[in-house]
Formats: C-alpha cells, sequence, structure tokens
C-alpha cells in the first residue's frame, strides 16, 4: 500500500508552528515581567524569525517550471515532527520557566528555539527549491524487467548529481505496487554529487504490466528538525507474467459437462458395452450404421465413435473479469481472486493445448501496455510458446467496458468461462446459451483482512522511537484497515454466488497443493 | 527487529545521554569536591539509578503511565528502606525526573524534554559561574557550549536512530534494502559536512548564551554568618585625620546575604550580594583606651602602654583565628611600627569588608591564615598598605554610629593593630531577625581552591585533540608506504601478488578520484565504468591472474606500468585541495 501523502490540514499545522510558535515563546518570556527579554530577546529572536522567513519566503515566490500551485507552500513546510515537537517543547519550557523561573527550563527553552530557526534557515537557504534536484539523474530498475508470477523482484536505483548539501540527509522511499512493500533508503551528506547505487528486495512478484510510481526524494537536516519539500523522480515500468496453474482433470472439459452430443473418450474394451448411438439422419456416414441395434430397434441406428475425432477441436476460453463496480478496492483480495482466475485460466489453456485442442483464450484487456481502454482480446494458445498468451494474461485487470456477454456473443464454437461468479448472460437483448462454467471460489482463492494488532495495554507496538506508534498513525492505519475490510465485504458482495445446487455439470476449481483440481459439480 | 537490532540502534543514543549526564555529574561533584560525600551522593544515586530504570523500561517498549506508575511505586516502597544520606527529599527529586527524561530519551518527538534532566545536572556549574548580573564567567560559557554540543550530539544521535527505525520498521510491509553503495564521489566533501555540525552548534549556542540568561532570577539564600570587626572612627590627633582604626575589638556579626540563579535543584552555591547586620553581640571590648593610629602608621597616643597593645594584639588573633579557637599568647610587640599584610578573602571582599592593614611593632612575621571553618574570615597581612576602598554598594551597613565600610579618604600606609579578645568573652549570637526566612538555606560554601579537576580536564581535552591530529599527521607517512610497497615490494612476494598490488595502486587512484568499486563488480566492469587509462588493461591481467592464467615477466611489467598509468590519470583532475585531502585519507581504497 502506497504511503500516505501529507495532508493538507497536517500541512499548516506545521507552518502555523514554525511561524508562531517562536512568538509565543517571546511572548510568554515577555510576560515573565522581564524588560531586559523584551529589549534583547525580542530583536534577537525577530532577526532569526525574519531571516527564515525570508529565506523560505525565497524559496517559495521562485517559480519552478512544471510544478504544480502546491509547491510553494510546500517550500514553507519544512518542519518535521521532531522539529515540531522540538519547537513546541522549547515553547512551553520558556512558558514554565517564566512561572518557576528555572534557569535550566530558560535554556532549554531557548537553545530549542533557535536551534529550531537556525535549522530551517539553512534548510531553506542550501536546500531549497529545485535545486538540489536540477542535475540529479535517477534511473529506477526493477530486475528482472519482464519477470515470472512469484520470482523475486529486485529494485536498483543508480543517482548521480543530486545535491546534499553538508548537515542534510536524502531520503528515498517509493513502491511498486498497489499492495506492495515499500523501499526506503537514507543517504548522507557523503553523497553529495556522488554516484550511488541503492538496492532492495521487494519479494515476490505480482502478476501484470506494472508502472511504478515516481519515487519520493527529500532532504532532511541531520538533526532531524526540519526537511524540504519532495520531489518525484525515477518511474519504472516492468511486466510480471502470470504463471499458468498446473490444472488436474482438464481433459474433463472436452466431453462433460452438459454437452452429450459431443464425443468422450472410453475406456471400454471392444467386447464391452456398446458405442454410443443415435438416430440416422440423413447424409450420416453408411458405414456407421449399427446394423444390430437397427434391426432390433427396426430403424437405422448410427454408431459414433468413442474416440477425440480426428480433426482438431476447438473451444473458446474466457476469463470472467467484468466488475461493476470495478475501482480501486483497498483490500487485497481482488487482486489475489484475478491472479488466480488467470492462474487457472491460463492452466486449462494450456492443458487442453497440450492435449491437441485448439484453444482461444478470450479477455477484456487494453489494447495495448497501461492503455486506459478495453476490448476484447484473442489469443491462441501455441503449446510450447505461450508467450502471447502470457503477455496477455498479465494485461488482464478488472474493468466494467467489456462485459461478459459480448466476449460470448456470435460465436459457433464451443465455449468456456473461467469465473467466480456464473450468471445469466445476454447480449444484445438475447439471452444467450448457457456456456460451461469454470467457477473459481473467491474464499477459497483469498486470503482474510488483516486487522490491525491490538498492542497490549502497557507495550507498545513498536520499538520505541519509531513513528508508527504515535496516536495519529495508529488511528490512521486503523481506519484504513477497517476500510479495507469494508472494501472486503462489498467484493464479497459482489461476487456472491448462491445458485450452487443449479449448475450441476459445471466445474468447480479448487486449490489443492499448489495445483488446480477441477471437480463437477454434481 | 529484533531485540538485538533494537538495542545496536538505541546504544548511540544511551551512550550520548550518559555522556551528557555523567560529565555533568563529574563537574558537579568537582565543584563541591570540599564538601562531604553526603552532599552530592543523593545527586548521583538518583540521576544514575533513575537513568538506568528509565532507559531499561524504555528498551523493554513500556508504555509511559506503567514506567511512571513503577517509578512511583518503586518510590513508595523503598522509600523506608534506603539510607537517610540516599533517601533524602533531594534523591526523590532528581531520581523521578531522572527516570522519566531516561525514558524519553528513547521515545518518540521528546527529545528537548528529555535533555532537561541532564541540564539541570548541568546548571548548577553553569550558574556557580554566573554573577549577580546574569552573565555566566568565560567557564560558564564554556560550559554553556559544551552542554549545547551536548545536545547536538544527543540530538544526531537520535535522529540517526530514528532513520535506522524508519528504514525497518512500518505498519506496512517494508522491503529489505542493502546499505547504499557509493560509486563514485566528488573528492573534499568531508571538511564542508564537518564544518555544519560546527557551525549550528556554535551559532545555536551563542544564541542561547546571549538569551537565555535574561529568564533567569535570582533567587536570595541565606549565607553563613560571618564575624567582621567593627571599626569605628579615631578620633583626631593632632589636627590630622586619621583613617578609621578599630579602635575596640568589636567583632560583628553579620550574615552574608547570597543570591543564585534560580533553578529545579537547589544546588547552585550562589553569589554573595549583601550583608544583613545580626547586631552586635561581638565581644565585649575589654581594654578599649583610645587605641590611635596615626595616619603616618605610628602607633599614638597610650598604644606604648601596656595594655592596650596586648589587647591588640589579642583581637588580631581573634580575628584571625576562628570563633571560638583559643586566643594565641600575645607577643610583645617592639615600637616600631611595621605595616603586616592584611589578607581579605574573596568572600570578605565580596562582602564589601576592607580591613584596614595591620601595624605591629613586631618584626615582620609569617601571616597566620584561618582555614579551619569557611564561614571565619581569615585575615592575613596583605602585600602591600592596603587603599582604601569605597564600599560596594552591596554591603548593608551595619547599624551603628559608625560605618566600617565607609569610603574613608585615601591614607598614605595606614596601619592597624587589632586589639586583642579573649575568647571566652565571645558570646553565642544573639537572635535576630531572619530577612528571607522562606529563603532556602545555600549549601556550605567553601572558598573555591583553585579548580584541581580543570588541568585533568584541560589535559583530557587536549589529548583527545592531539591523538587525532598525530594519527592525522601520519597518514601521508602511511600512504607513502604503502604506495612505495605496491609499486616496489619491501620484500619478495609472489607475481600474483605483485599483479594485485598494481591493481590495489590502480584502485587508490581512482578513490582518490571518487570512483569506488562496487561490491560485486568485476575489474573489467569496473574499468568500463571508469574510463580512465591504464585501468582496463590492469583488470584484463589482473582477472588473468585470477583464473590461473600463466603471467610472464612482461605481464608483470607491463601491470605496474599501466597502474602507474592509471594512478596518474586518476588524479590529473584534481585540484590541489582534493590532493592533499586524498594524502590525508585513510583506508586507501
Amino acid at each position: 500500500m502506497m504511503p500516505p501523502l501529507t495532508r493538507p490540514e497536517t500541512r499548516r499545522a506545521r507552518i502555523a508552528s514554525l511561524l508562531g510558535a517562536p512568538w509565543l515563546a517571546v511572548l510568554a518570556g515577555t510576560l515573565a515581567a522581564r524588560d531586559e527579554l523584551f529589549v534583547i530577546a525580542v530583536p534577537a529572536l525577530a532577526v532569526l524569525w525574519v531571516a527564515m522567513a525570508s529565506a523560505l519566503a525565497v524559496r517559495a515566490l521562485r517559480r519552478v517550471p512544471d510544478e504544480p500551485a502546491r509547491f510553494a507552500w510546500e517550500q514553507v513546510d519544512v518542519l518535521t515532527a521532531t522539529g515540531g515537537a522540538v519547537l513546541w517543547t522549547a515553547t512551553a519550557a520558556i512558558a514554565l520557566a517564566a512561572i518557576t523561573a528555572w534557569a535550566s527550563l530558560a535554556l532549554i527553552g531557548t537553545i530549542g528555539v533557535a536551534a529550531v530557526l537556525v535549522a530551517a534557515t539553512w534548510t531553506a537557504v542550501v536546500a531549497g527549491g529545485d535545486r538540489p534536484w536540477r542535475r540529479a539523474i535517477v534511473r529506477r530498475t526493477i530486475s528482472p524487467e519482464v519477470a515470472i508470477e512469484g520470482d523475486p523482484l529486485r529494485e536498483e536505483i543508480r543517482m548521480s548529481g543530486v545535491r546534499i548539501p553538508a548537515g542534510m540527509r536524502l531520503f528515498v522511499t517509493g513502491w511498486t505496487t498497489w499492495h506492495g512493500v515499500v523501499t526506503r533508503y537514507a543517504i548522507d551528506a557523503s553523497a553529495a554529487h556522488a554516484e550511488v547505487k541503492l538496492a532492495a528486495e521487494l519479494g515476490a512478484a505480482t502478476r501484470g504490466e506494472h508502472r511504478a510510481p515516481l519515487l519520493r526524494l527529500w532532504l532532511a537536516d541531520t538533526l532531524g528538525l526540519t526537511r524540504t519539500a519532495v520531489a518525484h523522480r525515477g518511474g519504472a515500468d516492468f511486466v510480471v507474467l502470470p504463471r499458468p496453474g498446473m490444472v488436474d482433470n482438464a481433459r474433463g472439459l472436452l466431453a462433460t459437462g452438459g454437452h452429450d452430443d459431443r464425443t468422450q473418450p472410453a475406456s471400454r474394451l471392444p467386447t464391452e458395452g456398446t458405442f454410443r448411438i443415435r438416430d440416422y439422419v440423413p447424409g450420416d456416414d453408411t458405414r456407421r450404421i449399427h446394423w444390430v441395434r437397427s434391426l432390433q430397434a427396426d430403424k437405422l441406428i448410427m454408431r459414433l465413435p468413442d474416440e477425440i475425432p480426428p480433426a482438431e477441436p476447438a473451444l473458446r476460453l474466457v476469463i470472467d473479469n467484468e466488475l461493476n463496480p470495478a475501482y480501486a478496492y483497498l483490500c487485497a483480495a481482488p487482486v489475489q481472486l484475478l491472479d488466480a482466475l488467470v492462474q487457472i485460466w491460463l492452466g486449462i489453456g494450456n492443458a487442453l493445448a497440450a492435449s491437441g485442442t485448439r484453444v482461444t483464450l478470450v479477455a477484456a484487456a487494453g489494447a495495448s501496455p497501461h492503455a486506459e481502454k478495453m476490448a476484447m482480446i484473442e489469443r491462441v494458445v501455441h503449446p510450447g510458446t505461450p508467450r502471447e498468451a502470457l503477455r496477455l494474461g498479465a494485461r488482464i485487470a478488472w474493468q466494467d467496458q467489456v462485459t461478459l456477454g459480448s466476449l460470448l456473443a456470435h460465436s459457433p464454437t464451443r465455449q468456456l468461462v473461467v469465473s467466480s461468479r456464473p450468471r445469466p448472460l445476454v447480449a444484445g437483448g438475447r439471452v444467450l446459451d448457457e456456456p460451461l462454467w469454470i467457477v473459481v471460489p473467491e474464499a477459497s482463492w483469498t486470503t482474510p483482512e488483516t486487522w490491525l494488532s491490538t498492542a497490549l495495554p502497557v507495550v507498545l507496538a513498536f520499538p520505541i522511537g519509531a513513528a508508527e506508534n504515535r496516536l495519529g498513525r495508529r488511528h490512521r492505519e486503523r481506519e484504513r484497515r477497517a476500510l479495507a475490510q469494508r472494501d472486503r465485504e462489498m467484493f464479497s458482495g459482489a461476487l456472491r454466488y448462491t445458485g450452487w445446487q443449479r449448475a450441476p455439470g459445471h466445474y468447480l476449481a479448487r486449490p489443492v497443493s499448489g495445483r488446480v483440481d477441477l471437480a463437477v459439480m454434481r | 527487529m529484533t531485540p538485538r537490532q533494537r538495542r545496536r540502534h538505541a546504544a548511540p543514543v544511551v551512550a550520548a545521554y550518559w555522556l551528557v549526564l555523567l560529565v555533568g555529574l563529574g563537574v558537579v561533584t568537582a565543584d563541591r569536591s570540599g564538601t562531604s560525600v553526603a552532599a552530592v551522593a543523593p545527586l548521583w544515586f538518583g540521576a544514575v539509578v533513575g537513568t538506568v530504570v528509565g532507559q531499561f523500561l524504555a528498551l523493554r517498549n513500556l508504555r509511559l503511565w506503567l514506567v511512571a506508575l513503577i517509578v512511583a511505586a518503586a518510590a513508595y516502597v523503598t522509600l523506608p528502606m534506603l539510607a537517610f544520606e540516599l533517601g533524602g527529599f533531594l534523591m526523590w527529586k532528581v531520581l523521578i525526573p531522572a527516570a522519566l527524561c531516561g525514558y524519553w530519551c528513547l521515545g518518540d518527538r521528546t527529545a528537548l524534554i528529555a535533555f532537561w534532566f541532564p541540564t539541570v545536572v548541568w546548571m548548577p556549574a553553569i550558574l556557580d559561574r554566573t554573577q549577580t548580573t546574569m552573565t555566566p564567567d568565560r567557564a560558564g560559557l564554556a560550559l554553556l557550549g559544551v552542554l549545547a554540543v551536548g545536545l547536538f550530539a544527543f540530538l544526531r544521535a537520535r535522529e540517526s536512530r530514528r532513520v535506522a527505525l524508519w528504514r525497518a520498521v512500518s505498519a506496512q510491509p517494508l522491503a529489505k534494502a542493502s546499505a547504499p553503495a557509493l560509486l563514485r564521489q566528488p573528492p573534499g566533501q568531508a571538511v564542508a559536512r564537518a564544518s555544519w555540525l560546527v557551525t549550528i552548534t556554535a551559532v545555536t549556542a551563542a544564541i542561547t548564551a546571549w538569551l537565555a540568561p535574561l529568564l533567569w532570577r535570582l533567587e536570595p539564600v541565606r549565607g553563613e554568618e560571618i564575624d567582621v570587626p567593627e571599626l569605628v572612627d579615631a578620633p583626631l590627633t593632632d589636627g590630622v585625620a586619621v583613617r578609621a582604626v578599630p579602635c575596640c575589638p568589636r567583632v560583628h556579626r553579620i550574615e552574608i546575604e547570597r543570591a543564585r540563579v534560580k533553578d529545579y535543584l537547589d544546588l547552585g552555591l550562589g553569589h554573595d550580594a549583601a550583608s544583613e547586620s545580626l547586631g552586635e553581640d561581638g565581644p565585649a571590648c575589654r581594654a578599649c583606651g583610645g587605641l590611635d593610629v596615626a595616619s603616618t602608621g605610628e602607633i599614638t597616643g597610650e598604644l606604648a602602654g601596656d595594655a592596650p597593645i596586648e589587647a591588640a594584639q589579642a583581637a588580631e588573633a581573634t580575628l584571625r583565628a576562628p570563633v571560638g579557637m583559643p586566643t594565641p599568647t600575645p607577643t610583645p610587640i617592639e615600637p616600631v611600627p611595621v605595616p603586616v599584610p592584611v589578607e581579605s578573602t574573596p568572600r570578605a571582599a565580596a562582602v564589601g569588608i576592607t580591613l584596614p592593614p595591620a601595624v605591629e611593632s613586631t618584626p615582620p612575621r609569617a601571616p597566620v591564615e584561618s582555614t579551619a571553618r569557611p564561614s571565619s574570615i581569615a585575615i592575613t597581612a596583605p602585600p602591600s598598605v592596603v587603599a582604601p576602598t569605597p564600599p560596594p554598594p552591596a554591603v548593608t551597613p551595619p547599624p551603628g554610629p559608625t560605618m566600617a565600610t565607609s569610603a574613608p579618604p585615601p591614607a598614605p600606609a595606614p596601619t592597624v593593630t587589632t586589639p586583642s579578645v579573649p575568647p571566652e568573652a565571645v558570646p553565642a549570637p544573639a537572635p535576630h531577625a531572619d530577612p528571607h526566612p522562606d529563603a532556602p538555606r545555600a549549601p556550605a560554601v567553601h572558598h573555591r581552591a583553585p579548580i584541581t579537576w580543570w588541568p585533568w580536564l584541560v589535559t583530557l581535552a587536549a589529548g583527545a585533540l592531539i591523538f587525532p591530529l598525530v594519527t592525522l599527521g601520519l597518514r601521508p607517512v602511511r600512504r607513502l608506504v604503502t604506495l612505495r610497497h605496491l609499486r616496489r615490494p619491501l620484500w619478495d612476494e609472489t607475481v600474483d601478488q605483485r599483479v594485485s598490488n598494481a591493481w590495489q595502486l590502480a584502485l587508490i587512484g581512482l578513490r582518490d578520484a571518487g570512483w569506488r568499486p562496487d561490491a560485486g563488480e568485476a575489474p573489467r566492469e569496473l574499468a568500463a565504468r571508469v574510463g580512465i587509462a591504464g585501468v582496463e588493461p590492469c583488470a584484463v591481467i589482473l582477472e588473468r591472474a585470477r583464473h590461473g592464467l600463466g603471467i610472464d615477466a612482461g605481464d608483470l611489467a607491463e601491470v605496474q606500468r599501466q597502474a602507474d598509468v592509471a594512478y596518474a590519470a586518476a588524479r590529473a583532475p584534481l585540484g590541489a585541495v582534493a590532493r592533499t585531502v586524498a594524502w590525508l585519507r585513510w583506508p586507501l581504497v
């Protein structure tokens, strides 16, 4: 999940703290009835404050090409959480010093306010604006560039020309996929203008044609009091091809499951029983007349072959990636289920193609990588060279532009649909014949959402000092997980299928020991 | 993140905190080296135990409310069990904030509040060096600067830990990132980096030293009581006005009124501000017969008589000796007046007491000092005649018709012989009204003897400065020897090793220019990346040697020549500063 961006109200609070807290400190000190403070401290702090405000204003008002309007406020928002805490602690210390007259509080308060003002001025002067990034070259690669689902991915970032002023530290963070891991790097000033290589293990690759968002880069002083605005550099594209599932009982799809007029292989001996028979119709091959049965029935009976017809059978294997609404669910279940659908879809296609069936994969997908417009795309599966099919599988995403009925309409070829929600299909106001459904139950192929672990009331959830212990962050994370849980329920509701008893003869795909087991529903 | 990793990241923060705390405790203890252990034992016990407890609980990730509960329970349970010297109010006044600040020193966004306790420990040492004008002296400013440096080191250590936690801890899954690898680094960046922390520390410390004292406030404290002689004006003798001389050896008891800057711990020694008369409860004058001393220093009047001279000697001895001490036997004096220097202690000078020079009719003798009780005034003879000085404005004149500290006209070489007072004649101080009944009693003041710890501190600081300088100075020598060995081995080495030496020589030149090999980067890959003449041939021959292919004498000579070429070519673009910095760099590769 992507790290959250700075919220506007948080930014406003930080800017107000930076600009207002020093004057509150002066006011508190002045109320201590020390005229000298007013005479000396106010001008001194005013000089520091004006210097800081001027530096920030210059950075904010300087136009930077191709930057949005919020850029100006980002230049002023230089206070970190630590810096804000130091500033407000210092202000409180000065106020307490005015009350208690403790010299230590006065000392701590003064040094805290002065440190933050000096650090903010320094940051604005040496690291403000786009100056640190003007000559920066950030090259980001995800290797391997074309991976197979489940393979380990590695991120490598090469940076050069980044200006890291003395006393500053460069922070880099990024992510690759919606539910992927977050990468975080910190580089000290020794890498200023240097060529640096950063690397991280991203873990198992997830299917898709991915476009990793730009990295976020910013500078912060080594005391942790101030930071610069966030710069965005270094996007990366990479493709993770799906890994087709190993499907058991795929050959059963060819002759069972509601199509009695289709041949199926027999496992009987020649002396056992009879062949499949039917009445004679004009045009039948007379060599296939079953004379014994014809005499018994007093009409011509034709025997049917008990083997796969010598002509290559053909079928269309359709994946149902229609989902309405197809918005970005916060939960991971949609991604997991779609990966499972693609895995089963390609696995069945491979298995049938290997057995001599001409399989055409049908899906609604973008015509080109990262295309917004969806269209029906067909790919024939060639045994041994499934590259094109895998490419199509990598491009599959939930969509609501092309209906499943439009994928099935106007095709005389037998059609199998890999779906999580079998349903009556309509195309052009006409109810379509029911295809053979291969049902992928959502509950079997997804994992439940995790709730935020409840920390013991006596122990912090994370190591002491970690920002994740803050109440605000815990609250936001809890809210995010609650939303994910809500989305999960919505998603499950959208896919809910209760008509199992009305689908005899169709297939159910279940995960068994890492393989896909196809079972006929009775 | 494992507990071991957590401890490893927390170690620099804990170390910085303890360093500041222990140095502060050491300075405060050194300032009070003349006092008993009991004066600083609660401070040490509370600070050390509280900090250990707080940091221990923090490393266990306990929440603040539980830590506060544990500390409070510990106080409630163990208070009756502790010895009185350790279990006093001061100890708990120190231990509780020490525990909380020790906990907060590892917390999030609690840097400044955590540093308050070390500051409290440092403040007595700083405020003892702060005059009543709220201005720290040079030593005080130096301590303030050291404290500021400690704060910035603490903040830096905390930020480094925060960054480590940021990289390793999150509610979302994090990728496992390896350490950044520098492939090429411009030379000469270290100086700018080091200057930043020094600059920001100096600026902030200066601002703090300027502004923070404005928020300080004085609080009156009760000083100890001292006995001072009351000086009365002598009558005119032969029409010549004479300096006020102690005619009657009456001892006037005053209390040194002291002021100090207020802080959390009542440990400040304070500075003398004024004196408060406690009444004329000194010994009665036994034989004051009109001791007259002429302005010329000659003893006039009845001084040549019998009783007054002995009385004066006894009185002088009384002033020199602590109150209550046996009076030394008077020594007969010669009629020839000899000025005897009278030492005015700093404390006496602070209260505005200028003792007149003593004149004795005896030959010069060594001054007698009294150090038995700090509160007594030691009077010894000054090396020269003390010119009368105007009284400081802070002195409260004792009641009475005469003012011992009033500004008399300058008199050339006034002499005085102090009459003696029998010790048994010293009565107990009379009850008096306390001008500051609520003011805390300052700790017993001892004369600040020469600061014995200061030379040690200077020696340590000098050692800490000299050792790196010497090490830095030896680096060019090490580099010179190393380069010499890589070019022409100082001892016999195998051919493969000499090929490796040549490659190392090329790498040193590349490193001077900022190029660094990446981990796992093959030599030829590095050569292709840097594109510097001589590196590629070296890499080719090195890889041949690594793969066990034959290297003949020609290859060896070639690789050495190419290494020299690469070394020179890599360093060619460098400026003078970069070359100089390169000679100071270590390790070389």
